[in-house]
């Protein structure tokens, strides 16, 4: 395969998924990501760690993001950005200012010779090598439900809720401060680490149990809080219920099951029953345990016993989960790896020479960008 | 609080003279006390186990609690092996066997420590806790960790400093020993 | 005196932003100042930072920046050491019951009639953590460099389908796509070719000659098998209910992330990971891609080849103090100390504006020149330097607006005044300079350093608590021993400027009027 043996023999082109908590990094056609580290910068001036989407003016974004791209140039790849192919999954309802700055810091301060933007949602499926899929994206700050069906995204049926794993922190803390543990103690990072090593997604069974039953408690964890020096004591049910946020009932329906039945209903009568038979749940929230169980559960005693849902959704579904290849929170990436290892790295990338003539990245959503009958 | 010191030191042990010792404290066969080591038994008499090594500027002591006064059955026991570095400051009620107390670590009154622990530089420990077996506390976010086995004893440490201390070191004699002792009796 | 503090004299770089000294560059070419924002870094050599070792760029590229030789720690992320231990050898006839000793405390079989044989066999351990490769049952090895496991990815087959099926898919595409192009635009030439004509093609005549068909066979997507959707997903195990967890076997989100291709959940089954090389860099001026810094290449090395350290030319100020406690709008003055790091006498003057020859080249000061460059031998001379400088490159310099901190107002200078060049042997002469007539400003002078009182007034309207700021430019000339021209020689001077902002400490507590 002479063309894209050419693409290959260069310098590997750069992927980088820039989260809003963390930041998935490393070189296309590679299987895993290089690194994952936290989307922070640490100010030059202070010396104190930020996090990169924190900011007043434009100008302090393109300052952090300029910073933040070094370390990873330099700390971490080891490779100099000057003249390198890029691909940047990006979240495809994300905020422009956002994308043109990332855009403006790679061209103009890094001088890289082309960035491919491909979004998030649709370049995770590829993974799969299915063209269907309904994906589900928990990651730090929200979680995004986006239908694709063969290979087109069905933007109109796009379903985001405020949910993802900073609001089961806060909800973890407002629980611990509740139980009397002091305020001080609770730093982000004890928060996630509480997330991450003990809570869990409960089944179905036991979150629909009426309060009022006796459940047999979940034991109690002693967790050490080392920078003051404290043990506090998680309760069971701590653990057990902070992910309830996510299957909420209430009169908004908006919890995690309702939007991915409301996104299918969204979409055309045709492409329904192809998307409840494959759905994909991504990021790095999905990597709690129990969570696909109770997903699973919930959206089957929705369509059965929700005369909503029942009355749309007709015949006997099952819903039908994809695994990942690889692990769930770096699965956007993967999908730019592969995408930057074909010839698409040459013939769909934005050039330094086509961005320098405006200054501008094409956006689907800009009629300016659409105009043409291409 | 008894009025003068009561120090017992059984033979093959090597306490330097400089070494600060108050109260009423037993070196079981084998200690290797350093100069300038600090041990202080003010709420009750300390019983230090076999071999244990204690180093430099470390500091080993059973304070009293608000309130309380001297009290000879209340006895800080350290088990055997283990292991006080430099400076050092420990302070917990009971210690086992085979703990290592890294350089400028604090451990305080509450803790427990059981046995193969290791708490590393500069950890300061003051909550009431039980460390179980195996426990090693390590880094800056005093992370713990269980290791497999517990650690290696360092006879060798041992048979090389209770050769070369006394070269340069005055010692105190041991003045203790349990067979005469038995005999006497 | 500010040794690892921050500075309060801070110096605005050509692109606007304000640093201390200590962090600037000096372009001798441009000549500017340039700070780390405003260069290019470019990646010099890649060495591993615990065995100091070299690597090539291409081997790094290789060996995924990773060293061969030296393991992180997958549980604190500190460097694992080697150690090794005796083990006694098995010897098969006669000594069977001791070959399954081992370990750190390992004594040597204690049999002397057996003669027995030990070997030393390695395993990795840390010193920080007091983890080892035993913790999660990696057998010990014969070298100390041994066969480490290496991170294995359980889907890296799958990826490689998956790749060459979309590297298929998009080459058809673009081949069907050129197909098309060729059948729609028409033939271009103007005058029908021979063969065109006789109707003999290209291919027809290879055919005819034996060759092979020169055009490539269209590919073919290769079969690839979809994932599969499956209802069965994993449930959550019923122990979480009943049995208590034990943190220590939880890994961290750190340990998870070391290991990005499994990020195990479970301590046992954390692997040493191979150790991230670092990188020596090189930084180049990026308007006149001369090189600002260049490290020695060898990786123990600590010296440069290139180092143009703003600190190596530019006239160091430091604040030594204030004459009175700052108060809101009355007349203060503050003690400067004014060093020349130079060979060369340096002739220095404070304004409170950019000196007026820079300011009528509006040009210049526009591109953010906030260094005003003159020959002063000669006025073509400076035309030439100019058109050198002024070479276009790939990379934009993107200059911004300095910010005026300013909240106080100096008193300028009436008259300008020298610096004398930097003596090494003069700081130890002990006879004393014969006195000169000296500006009043000038308190004090020893060698290229210079004492001086400059009156500043902070603005009225500033509260107890604020801040005191002073701004001002330093006009200074500076003899440059680089020539731009090939035909001149002999060093030129120039007048350059740099502006300066002070922190000149709070106002102080107490009635001001």
């Amino acid at each position: 395969m002479p063309l894209y043996e050419t693409v290959m023999q260069e310098k590997p082109p750069i992927v980088l998924d820039i989260g809003n908590a963390y930041t998935k990094l490393g070189f296309a056609a590679e299987a895993y990501p290089r690194k994952i580290i936290p989307t922070e910068v640490v100010l030059t001036t202070t010396g104190e760690t930020k996090r990169l989407f924190d900011y007043v003016a434009t100008e302090q974004l393109y300052d952090q993001i300029v910073d933040f791209l070094q370390t990873i140039f330099f700390k971490h790849l080891l490779v100099s950005p000057k003249e390198r192919k890029f691909v940047v999954v990006e979240n495809i309802f994300g905020q422009s200012v956002i994308r043109e700055t990332l855009a403006r810091a790679l061209f103009i301060h890094f001088d890289v010779s082309s960035v491919l933007f491909v979004p998030a949602h649709l370049i995770a499926l590829s993974t799969l090598a299915v063209p269907t899929g309904l994906v589900v994206d928990i990651g730090y700050s929200e979680t995004t439900v986006m239908p694709v069906f063969s290979g087109v995204q069905i933007m109109s049926a796009f379903k985001d809720q405020s949910y993802g794993s900073s609001a089961v922190h806060d909800e973890i803390k407002r629980q611990l401060l509740a139980t009397g543990v002091k305020e001080s103690l609770l730093t982000p990072s004890v928060l996630e680490d509480i997330k991450i090593r003990t809570c869990f997604v409960t089944s179905f069974e036991r979150a629909q149990a009426k309060p009022d039953k006796e459940t047999t408690p979940v034991p109690n964890v002693d967790y050490a809080i080392c920078d003051d020096d404290a043990v506090i004591s998680i309760a069971g049910s701590v653990r057990e219920t902070v992910y309830e946020l996510m299957f909420e009932q209430n009169n908004e329906r908006d919890s995690l099951p309702h939007l991915i039945l409301r996104a299918i209903l969204d979409c055309s009568m045709d492409v329904r029953c192809a998307l409840v038979e494959s759905i994909f749940v991504i990021g790095g929230g999905a990597m709690v345990m129990g969570l696909m169980a109770r997903l699973k559960a919930e959206l089957q005693h929705l369509l059965a016993n929700d005369s909503y849902y029942a009355e749309r959704f007709h015949g006997d579904l099952q819903f039908k989960f994809y695994n990942t290849i690889g692990k769930q929170n770096f699965t956007a990436w993967l999908g730019g790896a592969l995408c930057g290892a074909t010839d698409l790295i040459q013939t769909r990338s934005l050039s330094k020479e086509t961005y320098l003539r405006n200054e501008h990245v094409p956006d689907w959503s800009n009629l300016c960008d659409n105009r043409h009958g291409g | 609080m008894p009025m003068e010191n009561n120090i017992k030191i059984l033979p093959k042990s090597v306490v330097c003279e400089e070494s600060t010792l108050r109260g009423d404290i037993t070196f079981s066969a084998g200690c290797v006390v350093h100069p300038s080591a600090t041990i202080i038994a003010d709420a009750g008499p300390i019983i230090i186990g076999e071999n244990c090594i204690v180093e430099e500027y470390a500091t080993i002591a059973h304070r009293l609690a608000d309130g309380a006064s001297w009290d000879a059955s209340n006895i800080l026991s350290i088990g055997s092996h283990n292991v006080f570095e430099v400076g050092c400051n420990v302070e917990a009620s009971r210690i086992g066997d085979r703990n290592v107390f890294e350089s400028k670590c604090f451990v305080g009154r509450g803790v427990t420590v059981s046995g193969g622990c290791v708490i590393g530089a500069g950890i300061q420990m003051r909550t009431v806790q039980v460390l179980p077996e195996n426990t090693i506390v390590y880094g800056q976010q005093a992370l713990q960790r269980e290791a497999i086995e517990k650690q290696g004893s360092q006879t060798l440490q041992i048979d090389f400093l209770r050769k070369v201390l006394p070269n340069y070191h005055h010692l105190r004699k041991p003045n203790y020993d349990p067979k005469k002792a038995r005999s006497v009796v | 005196m500010s040794f690892m503090q921050p500075s309060p004299v801070k110096y605005a770089c050509s692109c606007g932003i304000l640093n201390p000294i200590n962090k600037l560059f000096f372009c001798r070419h441009c000549p500017k100042l340039r700070c780390g924002f405003c260069v290019c870094h470019e990646i010099e050599s890649h060495f591993c930072s615990n065995c100091l070792e070299n690597i090539p760029s291409s081997e790094a590229r290789h060996k995924k920046n990773c060293c061969a030789n030296c393991f992180d720690c997958p549980c604190c992320q500190h460097t694992l050491s080697a150690r090794a231990t005796t083990v006694p050898v098995v010897r098969k006839a006669d000594e069977s019951k001791d070959g399954g000793e081992s370990g750190s405390d390992a004594a040597p079989s204690p049999k002397p009639s057996a003669m027995p044989t030990t070997k030393k066999m390695y395993y990795l351990s840390c010193l920080s953590c007091r983890w080892t490769t035993r913790d999660v049952g990696i057998p010990d090895q014969g070298v100390a460099t041994g066969t480490w496991p290496d991170n294995e990815c359980l889907y890296q087959v799958r990826f490689n389908t998956l790749m060459e099926y979309y590297q298929s898919v998009v080459l058809q595409e673009k081949q069907e796509k050129q197909e098309f192009m060729r059948r729609k635009a028409p033939k271009q030439h103007k005058f029908p070719s021979l063969t065109d004509r006789t109707g003999l093609t290209v291919s027809l005549i290879r055919r005819q000659i034996g060759w092979n068909d020169k055009s490539i066979p269209k590919t073919k997507p290769i079969n690839i098998t979809p994932a599969e959707a499956s209802a069965e997903v994993e449930p959550l195990s019923e122990d979480i209910f009943t049995q208590p967890i034990n943190l220590r076997n939880v890994t961290t989100v750190a340990q998870r992330h070391s290991q990005p291709a499994d990020q195990p959940t479970a301590v046992n089954n954390l692997y040493p990971q191979r150790r991230s090389l670092w990188i020596k860099r090189s930084l180049r001026c990026r308007h006149c891609e001369h090189n600002l810094i260049k490290p020695e290449y060898h990786p123990t090395s600590i010296k440069y080849r290139i180092q143009l350290f703003a600190s190596y030319h530019v006239p160091e100020v430091v604040m030594v103090r204030c004459e009175q406690p700052l108060q809101p709008g009355q007349t203060n003055a503050i003690f400067l100390k004014f060093t020349n790091p130079t060979m060369y006498d340096m002739t220095i003057s404070i304004l409170d504006a950019p000196p007026a020859d820079a300011q009528v080249n509006m040009d210049a000061f526009m591109q953010g020149c906030r260094i005003k460059e003159e020959a002063i031998t000669s006025s073509p001379l400076l035309k030439a330097t100019g058109v050198t400088l002024t070479r276009q490159n790939s990379t934009r310099e993107v200059t911004r607006e300095v910010r005026d901190l300013a909240n106080a107002t100096i008193v300028p200078l009436d008259n300008e005044f020298v610096l004398s060049q930097r003596d090494d042997s003069k700081e130890f002469d002990e006879d004393v300079q014969a006195p000169i007539e000296e500006p009043k400003f000038i308190v004090w002078r020893k060698g290229n350093k210079v004492l001086m009182r400059l009156q500043f007034t902070p603005a009225a309207e500033l509260q107890t608590g604020d801040e005191v700021t002073l701004g001002f430019y330093m006009q200074y000339t500076y003899v440059n021993t680089v020539s731009n021209t090939p035909d001149k020689k002999e060093p030129t001077t120039h007048a350059l400027y740099s502006r300066l902002f002070i922190q000149a400490g709070e106002i102080a507590q107490g009635t001001a009027n």
